[in-house]
């Protein structure tokens, strides 16, 4: 039996085994997801304008984007870090570490946020946009002062869906020089058959995900006012 | 004063055309309340989103105060639009913001100063009758109460003209009553003109004092609501009027051949609804009378009177009988085999 120094002392080694991927991951999954975001709201908000008889009707555009988007979404997760390593070594000159991860990380999820904020902006219901126009707002009210403001729950739960799909994303990242607890996970766990800390990171990302998604459906609620 | 001239509107879905407005010319005068009346796919909707653009007329043009508003730059048409309010029949809030949010809304679109916008959406507060909901949201509140806070947005920027589409369709006759005179008391007060569209005979003859019936996109009647309500020249007008006119039960045939019988539509409005004349009728004529149906509605301030009667007497007293109603100026109409 162990005695309860012992499992102490086997906690904090464990502990300070998961600490520096923990923080990596944090810091990936939260730069990975800003940058998405920057690069996916526009994209989302150009596939909806641009539709059929929305604001700013440009089928031609529409198509070229929503394919453009299709095809970076076909791309393996895998393949697309490694197409990518010019580009990465470009930005953040390396192609290992974190910092690196965050630009395949960003440009994998930036064609899905586009989708989740397209998808969280056409619920917006037309009859408050021609309202909108009726009494003069011009496009860049109508998108940031209606549709944004009206589809905010449901682009809160789709940025919340972002952050946990870039988490996973992010252990994929981690196989190939990353860092984060997916490189952990590999390295320990399965090349070294040390279940402990296989099932210790397995058990920081369920709280992690837990976490995420409890906030991004109390913030959602909170601020559905329908 | 809008002015619609020669104005058609065309959809193309699928290199199919439909024709949803055809050749349409209307002149609203400042400060009325008008009424656009018709079935469901007759075109009201296109065409009162014709007035402030949020639909483009094939051709033709709309003219307000002068400003032909097919040729404004988009610019100067979000200027024209901030003179033209807006009421919907879903609402259309913003879901996410309070009643006060929703009031300020094209204020804040027209870069109003804070101040101007608190002051106004108070002042619209109280017109509507809503300032105990002020902080409240859409969600929170009956359709009567959404509405009143679409008016209060409609009259945010102190508009020369409000646009109904269908604006009472939700709701129920109660509330439908109050919303009518709300926006009656607006137009009254503030001289604003409105533009109703309506499937609705309560909401033209409540509100209105001039109506187009458009059916299929074209306008076939137009004239004061009286003059329509108590003679409507088209079967559409007539089918609208159904529910107040006495019609004849289906059961009550007459025998076309028979020339001692005749049944007669009379109506009367204004002085003549005062006057005992089927009685006088009775004793100056050699005819029996039959009361089969009637009723009286109210229009506007005026008042008109339906009467389905039955005159039995010989065929020269019938007629004379019925010059003489002519000439107590009824309107007569002749009932064959019960079709008017």
């Amino acid at each position: 039996m162990v005695s309860s120094s012992n499992t102490i002392q086997y906690l904090i080694n464990l502990w300070q085994l998961l600490e520096q991927p923990l923080w990596e991951s944090l810091y990936m999954v939260f730069f990975s997801t800003l940058f998405s975001v920057i690069i996916g709201l526009p994209l989302g908000i150009i596939l909806v304008i641009t539709d059929k008889g929305h604001l700013s009707e440009n089928i031609k555009l529409n198509h070229i984007l929503g394919t453009i988007i299709n095809i970076m979404r076909s791309v393996p997760f895998i393949i697309l870090i490694i197409a990518i390593f010019p580009l990465s070594r470009l930005i953040v000159g390396t192609t290992i570490g974190p910092t690196a991860a965050i630009v395949p990380l960003s440009v994998a999820a930036a064609p899905f946020v586009a989708r989740v904020i397209e998808s969280s902006l056409k619920e917006v219901d037309w009859g408050v946009i021609e309202a909108s126009i009726s009494v003069g707002a011009t496009i860049p009210q109508i998108i940031f002062k209606v549709m944004i403001p009206e589809s905010l729950p449901s682009l809160i739960l789709g940025i919340t869906l972002t952050i946990i799909n870039i988490l996973g994303y992010s252990a994929m990242a981690g196989a190939i020089g990353g860092g984060g607890l997916g490189d952990l996970a590999i390295r320990y766990g399965y090349q070294r058959f040390e279940t402990d800390v296989l099932i210790a990171t397995i058990i920081v990302l369920i709280v992690f995900v837990e976490i995420v998604q409890r906030l991004g459906n109390y913030l959602a609620k909170k601020v559905d006012k329908r | 004063m809008i002015t619609i001239k020669n104005l058609s509107k065309v959809y193309s879905t699928n290199g199919k055309d439909v024709v949803a407005l055809k050749d349409i010319n209307l002149t609203i005068n400042d400060g009325e309340i008008y009424g656009i009346m018709g079935l469901s796919g007759a075109g009201k909707s296109s065409l009162i989103r014709c007035i402030n653009m949020l639909e483009k007329p094939t051709t033709g043009s709309v003219s307000i105060n002068g400003t032909d508003m097919t040729k404004l730059s988009p610019k100067e048409l979000r200027e024209m639009r901030k003179k033209i309010g807006m009421i919907f029949q879903h609402f259309n809030l913003l879901m996410n913001s309070t009643v006060y949010e929703n009031i300020a809304f094209p204020l804040k679109i027209s870069k109003a100063k804070d101040s101007v916008i608190k002051k106004r959406v108070n002042e619209l507060l109280k017109v509507v009758e809503l300032e105990d909901k002020k902080y409240a949201y859409p969600s929170q509140l009956s359709g009567g109460q959404k509405q009143r806070v679409g008016i209060a947005r409609a009259l945010a920027n102190n508009p020369d003209i409000i646009l109904s589409d269908e604006a009472t369709s939700a709701l129920d006759p109660t509330t439908t009553e109050s919303i009518l005179n709300l926006l009656k008391n607006i137009n009254k007060q503030y001289g604003i003109t409105i533009v109703v569209i309506t499937h609705e005979m309560s909401v033209i003859r409540n509100l209105c004092d001039r109506v187009a019936v458009l059916e299929n996109g074209v306008i076939i009647e137009e004239g004061n609501v009286i003059d329509i309500f108590s003679n409507p020249s088209t079967e559409t007008s007539k089918r609208f009027l159904k529910d107040m006119i006495a019609e004849l039960p289906p059961d009550i045939l007459i025998d076309d051949e028979n020339p001692n019988e005749e049944i007669l539509r009379l109506s009367f409005f204004g002085s003549s609804s005062n006057e005992p004349v089927i009685s006088h009728m009775i004793k100056k004529f050699d005819v029996d009378v039959n009361i089969i149906s009637g009723n009286i509605e109210r229009v506007q301030n005026s008042q008109i009177g339906n009467l389905l009667i039955k005159i039995n007497g010989d065929p020269s007293s019938i007629k004379d009988a019925i010059k003489f109603l002519e000439k107590n100026s009824l309107r007569i109409e002749v009932l064959k085999n019960g079709i008017i």
